[in-house]
C-alpha cells in the first residue's frame, strides 16, 4: 500500500513538474512573442516614416524654389535631380531638428547620407548613429545628383 | 521492477514531450520586417531605377566606356547627348541589329550593374530581356513600366522629318452663284454675284426656271438672248458664250435679266460663274452676314428665303424700293413691316422691331437659328390678282379610224366591235358572241380619266377632237365635265388616220380660243400609222405632215404636243419625233394600259401647268422697284470655326438629283444620293429646289450614322402656304453631312402641309469644302533636305486635284526637322527587380 501511494506522489509530481515546465515554456515564448511583435510594428512604422522622409528628395517641394523664408513644404529635387543648393540650404538654413518635423519622423532620430556608386561618401546629414540605439531602420534609395547616379542611405532609429 | 519500469517509461514521455515541444516552438522564427514591406522597399527600388533612366541624360554618363566609344566614333552626336539613357537603350534596341542590341546590353549593365549588390535588375520591353543583372530565379518580382515614344521594332531611331504648310496658292478652280427665289417676279430681275479674287472666267452657266423668254446683261452689257422651255418644276441649263465672260470683274457683278415674254419671273435657279482665283478662302466678317434682296423693276412679288449659320443673335432689314401700292415684308409667317407710300423708300428695320414682330407670331430668334427661313414681299391691296390653281388648255385628239373598232383579243374569228363597243360584245354571224374589250372603248375610258384628272384642278380647260379620215368631231375648250364625257361617248369609228387633221385641228382652236399665257398643250393618240396627207403641211408624205404638224403646233403657237402609241401598228417613229418637235414626250401603251398613260399624261400637263406664286396684273398699274441693295443683317455666333491658316476653299455641286445615285421620283418628292470624299471638310450645304409654281416645303437627308433627319419643314412657319416664302436653297446642316460616304437628299414641294406635288429632277446640292493645305510629319530621312521635299510633293500630291500651286507657295517648318521622338510607337520598357 505504501509502496503504491509512493509510486503515485512520484509520478504525480513529475508530470506535475512537467507540466509547470510546459506553462513555464509557453509563458516565456509568449512574452517573447509578444516583444518581437511590437518590435515589428516599432521597425515598419519606422520604415514607414523613413520612406515618407526619403520622398523628401524625390519632389520640388512648395514652392518650386524655396527659401528659409518662403518654404512650405520641403522638397529637395528639381529636374528630377537631387539639388545641391537645396540639400545645402536644408543643412544650414532650416536645421536637423526642423527638418525632422518637415519631414515627419518626430520621435525618431535620423541621417541621411549620399554615396556614389562605388559606395564613397559624399554627402551626409544628420545625427551620427549611437551605439546604444535600438530599432534601427535603413532605407537605400537612388537618385542623380550632379548628374551622377548617386545611393540615398537614410536611417532612422530610436 | 516492474514499477521501476513504469517509472522509467513515465520520465521519458514526459521528456520526449517536453523536447518535442521545445523544438516546435524553437521551429517558429519571428521576422522583423514584414513581407509587405519587403516588397515596398523592392518597389520603391525598382520605381528609382527606372526614374534614373528615365531622367539620366547620356551626357551624364559620358564618361562610360561604351559611351565614350560610340562619341569617338561618331555613332553618337551632341543630339544624341541630350536624349535621356532610356531613349538611348531603346534607340539601340530597336534597331534590331545584332550591333546596336549589344551596345543597348552594355550601356544597361554599365548604369545599373553592381549599383544593387543584393538585388537582381531586370530590363526588358515588352517581349525581350535587354539586360539582366542576375541569372538566379525570381520569386517575388516588382516591375515598373515606362512607355517611350519614338520606338518600335525595326524602325529608324534617328533622322529628319518635315511638315509643310500652304502659304498661297497660283490659282483655284473655284465658283460663286447668285441664287433667285423660290419664285422672283414680276418684271426684269438684277442681282449681285460677288467673284472673290478672279483671275479668270473660265465658264458661265445659268440653271433657271424662267417664265419667259429673256435678254441677259452682264454689268449692263448684252450677253445673250434665252428661251426656256415650258413646264413647272424644270429648269433649262444654259451656257453663256464666252464672248462675254470679260463682263466679268473681280468683286461685285450685277446680272440683269430683261423679260421680252409675257412671264416675268424666276420661279427658281441660279447664275453660277466658274473661274479661277488666287485667294484662298473668301474673307468676310465672321458673325455677320447679309441677305441681299434681288432687284425687281415690274411688280413686286418675292417668295425666298435666308439662312442663319449659328445662333441668330440680332437682325435688322433695309428695304430700299419705289412703289405706289400697300408694301409688305415678312419673316416666316411676321409680316415685319407694311406700308401705303408713295415713291421711292428707304426703310430701316431695327432689331427691336423686328424681334417684337416675330415674337408676336410665335416665333424667337433661337427658333430662326440654324434655319433656313422664308421671306416673303409683294404688294396688297391692289388690283392684281394672284392666281392659285390650273392654268392649262389642252386638247385630246383621238384616233377613231377603223381599226380602233377591233377587238382587243379576237375570239372565235370575231375582229372587231361593229361600233358596240361599250357592250363588250360583237355581232357575229351566228349571233351575239363574247369579244373581249374593244380599242374605241379603251380610248372612251381613258378619255374620261383623262377630263376627270384635268378638270379636277380649277381654271384648266379641256378640248377634244376625234379624227380618222378627217376631223369627225370637235368639242371646243370647256371645263364642262358632262358635256366633254357626253362629246367622247359620241365617238365612232370608221375611216382613214389622219394624224396631222387631228393635230391642226387642236392647233388652230387653241391658238383662236385660249390665251398664250395659259400652258397649252395637245394630247394626241392613234393606234395605227399616218395615212392620209394634209395640204397645210404639204410634205408629200402622210408622216411627214403628222411630224409637221407637231412641229408647226409647237413653233407657231407655242403649244406642246405629247403623242400616245396604242398597240402594236403604230409607227413609233413618227410618234416620237413628233413628240421631239412638239417639246412633249411619247407614250406606249398596249392596249390594256391606256387609261394609265393618260392619267400619267395628265398629271404631267398638271404639274407643269399649275400656278400659285405668279402674278397676273389687270388694267393700268404703276410700276414698282426693289433695289437690290436692299438687304438683311444678321448677327450670329457662328457654327463653322473660320478658316484658318493654310486652308482652302472650294464650291463645288453634284450631278442634277436625276442623275445622282439612288434616285427615286415620286407623285411626293424626289431623291438621291452623293458622295463626299473622306479628305475634305464640308463647311456649307444646300439643296436647290425648282419648285416653280409649288412651294418647297420639306427636307430630308440621311447618313449612315443619322438616320433620314427633316432640315426644313415650311409649315413650321404657317399653315397657309400663300402668306410664306419659298425659298430655292435650303440649307443642309453640315453635322448631317457625313464625309466619305454617299449622303441622301429628299425634297418635296407642296401647295399645302400635306400633299406633296414631287420635286424637280434638276435639283442638285451645292456645297462648300475646307480643304486643309498641310500635311504632317512623314517618313524619316537621312537629311534635312530630304525630308523638307518629301513633305513638299506630299502637300502637292494631297491638293493638286483641288487647287494649282506652286512649291514656291508651300512654307516647310524648318524647326521641325529634328530627331524623330513622336513617330513611332509608344513601345513598353520595363524594369523588374527582385531580390537575389
Amino acid at each position: 500500500m505504501s509502496l503504491k501511494a509512493q509510486v503515485l506522489s512520484f509520478d504525480f509530481i513529475i508530470a506535475a513538474s512537467i507540466f509547470l515546465l510546459v506553462v513555464g515554456i509557453i509563458y516565456i515564448y509568449w512574452v517573447y512573442s509578444n516583444m518581437q511583435i511590437e518590435e515589428t510594428k516599432n521597425i515598419n512604422d519606422m520604415t514607414e516614416k523613413a520612406y515618407t522622409a526619403t520622398q523628401v528628395w524625390f519632389r520640388e517641394g512648395v514652392p518650386e524654389y524655396w527659401d528659409n523664408n518662403t518654404i512650405i513644404d520641403l522638397g529637395l529635387e528639381n529636374e528630377h535631380r537631387f539639388n545641391q543648393t537645396k540639400m545645402n540650404m536644408m543643412e544650414t538654413d532650416i536645421g536637423y531638428n526642423n527638418t525632422k518635423i518637415k519631414i515627419g519622423l518626430g520621435g525618431y532620430e535620423y541621417n541621411f547620407s549620399i554615396y556614389n556608386s562605388t559606395e564613397y561618401l559624399l554627402w551626409s546629414f544628420g545625427q551620427s548613429l549611437p551605439s546604444n540605439s535600438q530599432n534601427i531602420v535603413n532605407v537605400k534609395r537612388i537618385g542623380i545628383l550632379n548628374g551622377s547616379v548617386v545611393i540615398l542611405k537614410v536611417v532612422v532609429w530610436k | 521492477m516492474n514499477k521501476g519500469f513504469v517509472f522509467t517509461m513515465d520520465v521519458l514521455i514526459g521528456l520526449s514531450l517536453l523536447i518535442l515541444m521545445i523544438m516546435t516552438i524553437s521551429l517558429f522564427e519571428f521576422e522583423s520586417i514584414l513581407p509587405e514591406k519587403r516588397y515596398e522597399r523592392l518597389s520603391y527600388m525598382t520605381d528609382d531605377i527606372m526614374n534614373l533612366l528615365s531622367y539620366l541624360e547620356v551626357k551624364d554618363i559620358q564618361d562610360k566606356p561604351t559611351i565614350k566609344r560610340l562619341r569617338e566614333n561618331n555613332v553618337l552626336t551632341d543630339m544624341d547627348f541630350k536624349k535621356t539613357v532610356l531613349d538611348l537603350i531603346a534607340s539601340f534596341w530597336y534597331n534590331k541589329t545584332e550591333e546596336s542590341q549589344e551596345i543597348a546590353r552594355n550601356i544597361s549593365e554599365e548604369v545599373l550593374g553592381g549599383l544593387l549588390g543584393d538585388i537582381c535588375i531586370n530590363l526588358t520591353t515588352d517581349t525581350e530581356t535587354i539586360y539582366s543583372s542576375c541569372d538566379t530565379p525570381a520569386e517575388d518580382v516588382t516591375v515598373s513600366t515606362r512607355i517611350e515614344s519614338g520606338h518600335a521594332p525595326g524602325k529608324p531611331a534617328s533622322g529628319f522629318i518635315a511638315r509643310a504648310f500652304l502659304t498661297n496658292i497660283k490659282g483655284k478652280k473655284d465658283s460663286s452663284y447668285a441664287y433667285f427665289g423660290g419664285y422672283v417676279g414680276n418684271g426684269n430681275i438684277t442681282r449681285n454675284i460677288t467673284l472673290y479674287g478672279l483671275n479668270e472666267v473660265l465658264n458661265i452657266t445659268m440653271v433657271l426656271d424662267a417664265g419667259s423668254d429673256f435678254n441677259l446683261y452682264i454689268n449692263g452689257n448684252y450677253s445673250g438672248s434665252f428661251s426656256p422651255s415650258p413646264g413647272n418644276l424644270t429648269a433649262d441649263e444654259w451656257v453663256i458664250n464666252p464672248l462675254y465672260y470679260s463682263y466679268l470683274n473681280d468683286g461685285y457683278n450685277t446680272i440683269t435679266f430683261n423679260f421680252t415674254g409675257n412671264e416675268s419671273y424666276i420661279g427658281g435657279g441660279y447664275f453660277k460663274v466658274t473661274y479661277s482665283s488666287s485667294q484662298m478662302f473668301p474673307t468676310k466678317t465672321e458673325g455677320i452676314d447679309y441677305y441681299y434682296f434681288p432687284g425687281i423693276n415690274g411688280i413686286i412679288n418675292l417668295y425666298s428665303s435666308f439662312y442663319v449659320p449659328g445662333s441668330l443673335n440680332t437682325l435688322e432689314v433695309y428695304l430700299h424700293y419705289k412703289s405706289d401700292y400697300e408694301t409688305f415684308f415678312s419673316i416666316g409667317n411676321a409680316t415685319v413691316y407694311e406700308a401705303n407710300t408713295t415713291g421711292e423708300e428707304t426703310v430701316y428695320i431695327l432689331d427691336d422691331d423686328v424681334k417684337n414682330n416675330i415674337t408676336s407670331v410665335g416665333l424667337s430668334y433661337g427658333f430662326l437659328s440654324n434655319k433656313t427661313i422664308p421671306i416673303r414681299m409683294g404688294l396688297s391691296n391692289v388690283s392684281y390678282v394672284t392666281m392659285i390653281g390650273g392654268n392649262a388648255d389642252v386638247f385630246s385628239v383621238t384616233d377613231v379610224s377603223g381599226s380602233m373598232d377591233d377587238c382587243i383579243t379576237p375570239i372565235y374569228g370575231v375582229s372587231n366591235c361593229n361600233n358596240v363597243p361599250e357592250t363588250g360584245c360583237c355581232w357575229w354571224w351566228f349571233g351575239w358572241r363574247q369579244c373581249d374589250r374593244c380599242k374605241i372603248g379603251e380610248a372612251k375610258v381613258a378619255n374620261k380619266l383623262f377630263v376627270d384628272t384635268v378638270l379636277n384642278v380649277s381654271g384648266n380647260r379641256l378640248g377634244l377632237v376625234s379624227y380618222s379620215t378627217n376631223v369627225r368631231s370637235m368639242h371646243p375648250l370647256s371645263s364642262d365635265n358632262t358635256s366633254l364625257k357626253n362629246g367622247i361617248d359620241n365617238y365612232a369609228t370608221g375611216g382613214w388616220t389622219c394624224i396631222c387633221c387631228g393635230v391642226n385641228n387642236a392647233s388652230e382652236e387653241l391658238n383662236l380660243n385660249s390665251h398664250p399665257s395659259k400652258f397649252r398643250s395637245i394630247v394626241l393618240m392613234t393606234d395605227g400609222k399616218a395615212n392620209i396627207m394634209c395640204t397645210q403641211q404639204d410634205t408629200g408624205n402622210a408622216a411627214e405632215d403628222a411630224v409637221q404638224s407637231a412641229c408647226d403646233a409647237y413653233n407657231n403657237y407655242g403649244i406642246t404636243v405629247h403623242t400616245i402609241g396604242f398597240g402594236n401598228d403604230i409607227n413609233e417613229t413618227t410618234l416620237q419625233r413628233m413628240a421631239d418637235c412638239g417639246h412633249g414626250k411619247y407614250y406606249f401603251s398596249d392596249v390594256t394600259e391606256l387609261s394609265e398613260i393618260y392619267k400619267e399624261v395628265a398629271e404631267e400637263i398638271l404639274n407643269a401647268s399649275y400656278v400659285a406664286q405668279t402674278v397676273k396684273v389687270e388694267g393700268f398699274y404703276n410700276k414698282t422697284i426693289l433695289y437690290p441693295d436692299s438687304y438683311i443683317k444678321f448677327n450670329y455666333t457662328p457654327n463653322i470655326i473660320p478658316f484658318g491658316y493654310g486652308e482652302v476653299s472650294l464650291t463645288r455641286e453634284t450631278n442634277k438629283i436625276e442623275d445622282c445615285i439612288g434616285y427615286v421620283k415620286t407623285g411626293e418628292y424626289v431623291e438621291g444620293g452623293y458622295y463626299i470624299s473622306p479628305e475634305v471638310e464640308v463647311i456649307d450645304a444646300k439643296v436647290t429646289s425648282y419648285s416653280s409654281q409649288f412651294w418647297t416645303h420639306k427636307v430630308d437627308v440621311n447618313t449612315s450614322s443619322t438616320g433620314w433627319q427633316r432640315v426644313f419643314q415650311l409649315a413650321d412657319f404657317g399653315s397657309d402656304y400663300r402668306k410664306l416664302g419659298d425659298p430655292f436653297i435650303v440649307q443642309i446642316p453640315v453635322n448631317l453631312i457625313q464625309e466619305g460616304e454617299n449622303n441622301f437628299v429628299r425634297v418635296e414641294t407642296g401647295i399645302n402641309p400635306v400633299n406633296g406635288t414631287g420635286g424637280s429632277p434638276d435639283d442638285r446640292v451645292i456645297y462648300t469644302m475646307k480643304i486643309k493645305g498641310s500635311v504632317g510629319y512623314g517618313s524619316v530621312f537621312n537629311s534635312s533636305s530630304s525630308a523638307m521635299e518629301d513633305a513638299r510633293q506630299r502637300l502637292i500630291n494631297k491638293i493638286s486635284s483641288y487647287v494649282d500651286i506652286d512649291k514656291d507657295d508651300i512654307f516647310v517648318q524648318n524647326e521641325t526637322t529634328r530627331g524623330i521622338q513622336e513617330i513611332w510607337g509608344p513601345s513598353l520598357l520595363k524594369i523588374i527587380m527582385w531580390e537575389r
